[in-house]
């Protein structure tokens, strides 16, 4: 007989054995034990969650010769018969290719005919979403009054797909994601039911990356063990899933931390180099940070998933985090991991992520990024000295080239606002100008608009323009002498002769100065 | 084609060929990772691992039989190769399919069902698949072939053990090239490093010698766009504009020039550049480190303004000049 993947033989048979809903395998046998099992129910919630396994254990449940407390008891020959899947009174119907109205007017004929075996004939309508909207409504009828030998059990994984008027006529039971721990247990059972060792670590990671499906984790585990035999280790699963290995996380994000660009990328390259997937390494990198986050966020470590020893290293590093820090860098990490899927070149997409991120982390500075209390002060100067040192040698043409106007042109409401930081006055006289252009000396030279000139003055006061020089050279990084037009006085000496030809004209002529707008 | 010509992907054939030795066989797999990297070679190498008849150590097969030479030709009657019909693979294709496989196998052991670029199938199509994918008669095999799984809905990831294929190293390529094209052996670690891990890219270069000389005109352009006039940037605007494509694979030329820029700047190690043979002028090059990352994301704005169906060459036009004039 050939292999039957672990997820399909390890599919709970009862419902004690379904992990994580509680709320649902609780109602469900009151219900049995009550009688009082409805005619209609609608199961829904995210894949791998137990829909289509507890719609089973109903319909055993309902046809069972010797039901206990609620539970079918797997023995009898309808229970037995069920779990081959040769019962003739249970119909699973897969909604999702069989979705027209003839299908279901095919159905409908069928219901009225009482079982041939069991005592209840059980529909589960799988995938239900996918019906047609006129198949929807040719079930309506029935599944309001079916006839008292039926049960109908609908199960999708998007009930906001189903027509009001279908959800009114059932019951509805929301099934949740299964939690990490609940995931890991009960993994830790079916290991030890297979005989097989798996390290706690490598438990841990496949339960993540399951991310709340019990068939993707057990499927993981399936791959595992196809892939390694009968001892698995941490190793193994990342090798299986292509994720990065804890230490060349702890690696890349000490070297995000420490914006250390160039080790940043190079350990990209050669984790590509060694075959990881970049979209894989995005996933890793967004975990840890929120990790990280997490740790440093809540007291409690009940969230964090990470292994003990990773788990020292990362609050190390938590203390040299800010939050805004974390939330930057997981925001940006998501945004490339958005991105990544239209992009044809993901690589570079990531590099210049990373990049981004730390430029932003080095122009932030101390108080936003670095936690002033922990991190002494010098320290954190010289690793700015060191960025700057580093930029600087790396652009050696950059330096000697003549002042760039464009550039100042680009950067300068960034100058505005330094010199708003450092003397809100000043600021005020500054934006009525604008600079224009740069002269042969390399002097900057400013616009100030008409009837200004007060402005003007001012700012070529001696406080002021050292003021603005200073923010100049602060944003970038250049010794700039600050001018101003001379144009402006010129145009208003015309201005006034102008007028005076007017009031000349009026002398002579007469008349009313009339506005004209358009 | 059997697993052992299928190069760079260890750990996927690993895990394969011990699925088969440990008797662990998936009903369902999904074969993930870039276009061109050797997955649907894979997927037939597999077919005919399960269906060999003189089977060597229970995974070599002998590409000798008469099933592994119906397999390599294509009409072999239970390995069924799907394709999308036009842009996408549609429900009919899958109403079809479910019926087969409900049939025995003709002839051989094993029925395998190869999906190519899974990633076209429509929702309904998909859903169409999930009942059958789950819990397929005995002796079934899915493989769904994707370089795009996200695009795939969750539940239908969720029945599948995914098998991840990595970017080929340009070495892998490089050795593979030399094997087909001897003659060429000049360019071929140029292109290898070019194809950025695909060897069916890498074969298009080869094919299309036309690529490498736009590689050379865009540089030149950028690395001295400073100097040189609008109107001859408009020319060069005007040369390139022949189709949508054409100014895409523009664009990643770009792409590929400013992040060498990027890598240079903040590693200095050559041995991961793209375009090796500029190196002199990528040392040369003086832009900020701030600029690139900027024009990085501008590129990146640009490709996505094409797919959204705005004016190629404006589109081409207005980013030369944006960079040009800041």
């Amino acid at each position: 007989m050939s292999y039957i993947a672990l997820y399909r033989a390890f599919r709970p048979k009862e419902f004690s054995e379904v992990v994580g809903q509680e709320h649902i395998s609780k109602t469900l046998k009151n219900a049995l034990v009550n009688n009082r099992v409805a005619h209609a129910y609608l199961f829904c919630g995210p894949r791998g969650t137990g829909k289509t396994s507890s719609a089973k254990i109903l319909a055993k449940a309902v046809n069972c010769l010797n039901l206990d407390q609620g539970e079918p008891c797997n023995e009898c020959p309808n229970c037995l018969a069920i779990n081959t899947g040769n019962f003739l009174d249970v119909f699973e119907i897969d909604a999702a290719s069989n979705r027209g109205i003839d299908e279901i007017r095919d159905l409908r004929d069928k219901v009225k005919f009482a079982p041939s075996q069991g005592k209840t004939k059980v529909y589960i309508i799988d995938e239900v979403h996918m019906l047609t909207s006129e198949a929807f409504n040719a079930l309506l009828k029935t599944l309001e009054e079916p006839p008292a030998h039926v049960l109908f059990v609908l199960a999708t994984t998007e009930p906001q797909k189903i027509p009001l008027t279908i959800l009114s006529r059932c019951q509805r039971f929301d099934f949740r994601k299964i939690s990490t721990k609940e995931i890991r247990e009960h993994l830790m059972e079916i290991v030890r039911k297979e005989g097989i060792t798996v390290s706690d670590n490598a438990l841990n990671v496949i339960a993540r990356k399951a991310a709340g499906g019990m068939r993707d984790a057990i499927s993981i585990l399936d791959q595992c063990i196809a892939f390694a035999g009968n001892s698995i280790d941490c190793e193994h699963v990342e090798k299986v899933l292509g994720t990065l290995g804890e230490e060349q996380i702890l690696e890349m994000s000490q070297a995000i931390v420490e914006g250390d660009i160039g080790s940043v990328i190079s350990k990209i390259n050669e984790s590509l180099q060694a075959g990881k997937d970049v979209k894989q390494i995005v996933r890793d990198l967004i975990e840890y940070f929120r990790q990280v986050m997490l740790l440093k966020l809540s007291q409690s470590e009940e969230l964090i998933t990470i292994s003990p020893e990773m788990l020292s290293k990362a609050k190390e590093q938590v203390h040299k985090l800010s939050t805004s820090f974390l939330g930057h860098v997981i925001l940006k990490l998501t945004e490339v991991e958005r991105e990544l899927r239209w992009s044809s070149q993901p690589q570079i997409l990531l590099e210049a992520g990373l990049v981004e991120v730390i430029l932003k982390i080095n122009s932030d500075q101390e108080g936003m990024i670095i936690n002033g209390r922990t991190t002494s002060e010098p320290e954190v100067k010289e690793k700015i000295n060191q960025i700057t040192k580093k930029q600087e040698q790396s652009m050696p043409v950059r330096a000697g080239i003549p002042v760039n106007f464009s550039e100042i042109k680009r950067k300068w409401p960034e100058i505005l606002d330094k010199v708003k930081q450092n003397k809100i006055t000043t600021h005020a006289f500054l934006i009525a100008a604008e600079p224009v252009n740069i002269d042969e000396q390399g002097c900057l030279i400013l616009n100030f608009k008409e009837g200004h000139k007060f402005h003007r003055d001012k700012i070529f006061q001696h406080e002021n323009r050292q003021l603005v020089e200073m923010a100049i050279k602060e944003v970038l990084g250049m010794e700039i002498k600050l001018t101003y037009t001379k144009e402006e006085e010129e145009t208003n000496n015309n201005s006034t002769q102008n007028s005076s030809a007017l009031d000349k004209a009026l002398q002579l002529f007469g008349g009313k100065i009339v506005e004209i707008k358009d | 084609m059997g697993f052992e010509n299928i190069k760079g992907q260890k750990i996927a054939i690993q895990m394969l060929k011990n699925s088969i030795i440990n008797n662990h066989l998936s009903h369902a797999y999904l074969f993930v990772g870039p276009e061109g990297v050797g997955k649907k070679a894979t997927g037939l190498a597999l077919a005919q691992a399960l269906n060999c008849l003189n089977l060597d150590h229970g995974v070599v097969s002998c590409n000798n039989c008469i099933s592994c030479r119906k397999i390599i030709s294509g009409n072999h009657p239970d390995v069924e190769i799907i394709k999308p019909d036009g842009l996408s693979i549609k429900i009919d294709q899958v109403r079809n399919l479910r019926n087969k496989i409900f049939y025995k196998c003709y002839e051989s052991k094993y029925k395998v069902i190869i999906l190519n670029d899974a990633h076209f199938l429509t929702i309904e199509a998909a859903n169409g698949l999930l009942k059958v994918m789950e819990e397929p008669p005995e002796n079934t095999v899915f493989i769904l072939v994707t370089s795009e799984p996200q695009q795939l809905p969750d539940t239908i990831l969720s029945r599948c053990q995914q098998v991840q294929f990595q970017a080929l190293s340009s070495f892998i390529i490089k050795e593979i090239l030399i094997a087909k094209y001897p003659d060429k052996e000049a360019q071929l670690s140029l292109i290898a490093s070019l194809s950025r891990g695909s060897l069916v890219k890498a074969e298009e270069l080869i094919r299309e010698g036309e690529l490498l000389s736009k590689r050379s005109e865009t540089i030149n352009v950028l690395k001295k766009i400073f100097d040189i006039s609008v109107s001859e940037l408009a020319f060069w605007c005007e040369k390139w504009d022949k189709d949508k494509q054409s100014i895409k694979t523009i664009f990643e030329l770009m792409q590929f020039w400013y992040r060498d820029l990027l890598v240079w700047r903040t590693t200095g190690q050559e041995d991961i550049l793209i375009n090796q043979d500029f190196l002199v002028d990528i040392k040369k090059s003086r832009h900020t480190l701030l600029d690139i990352n900027n024009i990085l994301s501008s590129i990146n704005k640009s490709r996505k303004y094409l797919d959204y169906n705005v004016n190629p060459r404006l589109v081409l036009e207005v980013f030369l000049m944006k960079i040009k004039l800041n």
